[in-house]
């Protein structure tokens, strides 16, 4: 298994827990988050061999990953190919949890709830099901590319 | 706080927001938003969606055709959403949650 697949089963353990509980509930939002973080960046890092890639992996950054995942989201074509529309899901959902990941582990005013908990596993279940299919595609390499560099094209 | 200007139409959000709870009136029973910061202070519109109890409908566990069906209707929801709000240029978030578990929890900022 890999890392964002063992990840992302240590989210639904998490939760099967004892979802009765903020302290479940909340790092499971987080470990669902971080699942996605690092298959987009596994896969971004195929590009590159050892010592390197280990190296790149390390030069993601969440801000910057969220400014592009979200400019993917919104520039989307009118009519996109199903690359492109595979890609919006995955992009809109990073930025969603991205988000839900901050206020999970930071913002403890309110209360999780577990239908809250249960769709954000679902949303980064079904991207990795797309992730899966399209990662090899141009446009999602142009999506990886952006997320590391500014295009001067 | 929130200390960004942004300038959006508040009457054009409010009947685009009406828009989509009239698409699923089986479904939701309102939508309340807010303009904020998200985490990294970029300005935002944070979308709380309650959604009318109806038997049988559940999204507590995995691998079951009840969850999967509240997650389809969420999608199909944030995704009308975010088309009718993509003028703004203000990266949308969601939360659902059911009727009933807001009558119990009485949460002003979802009244």
């Amino acid at each position: 298994m890999s890392l964002p697949r063992d990840l992302l089963d240590a989210a639904i353990e998490l939760y099967r827990i004892k979802p009765e509980t903020q302290a479940a509930l909340r790092r499971s939002v987080s470990t669902a988050y971080y699942a996605l973080f690092h298959l987009i960046i596994e896969t971004a890092c195929e590009n590159w061999p050892e010592p390197q890639r280990s190296r790149v992996a390390r030069q993601f950054e969440h801000k910057r990953m969220k400014d592009v995942s979200a400019d993917t989201g919104d520039k989307r074509p009118a009519t996109p190919s199903s690359a492109q529309a595979g890609l919006v899901v995955v992009a809109n959902t990073f930025v969603q949890l991205q988000q839900n990941r901050h206020t999970a582990d930071y913002v403890l005013s309110g209360l999780l709830t577990s239908e809250e908990v249960v769709l954000d596993i679902l949303l980064v279940e079904e991207a990795f099901k797309i992730w899966n299919d399209i990662k090899g595609e141009p446009v999602v390499q142009d999506y990886l590319f952006s997320l590391l560099f500014k295009d001067r094209s | 706080m929130f200390s960004v200007a942004v300038d959006y139409d508040k009457e054009q959000l409010d009947s685009a927001v009406a828009g989509i709870e009239k698409q699923f009136p089986t479904d939701i029973e309102y939508i309340r938003y807010t303009l904020d910061e998200d985490w990294t202070h970029d300005p935002a519109l944070f979308f709380r969606v309650l959604l009318k109890d109806r038997a049988g409908a559940q999204l507590d566990v995995f691998d079951d055709p009840r969850s999967q069906a509240v997650f389809s209707l969420c999608n199909r929801i944030m995704s009308d959403i975010r088309t009718a709000v993509r003028y703004t240029h203000l990266q949308p978030y969601f939360v659902f949650r059911w009727a009933s578990e807001q009558a119990k929890r009485c949460d002003p900022e979802w009244e």
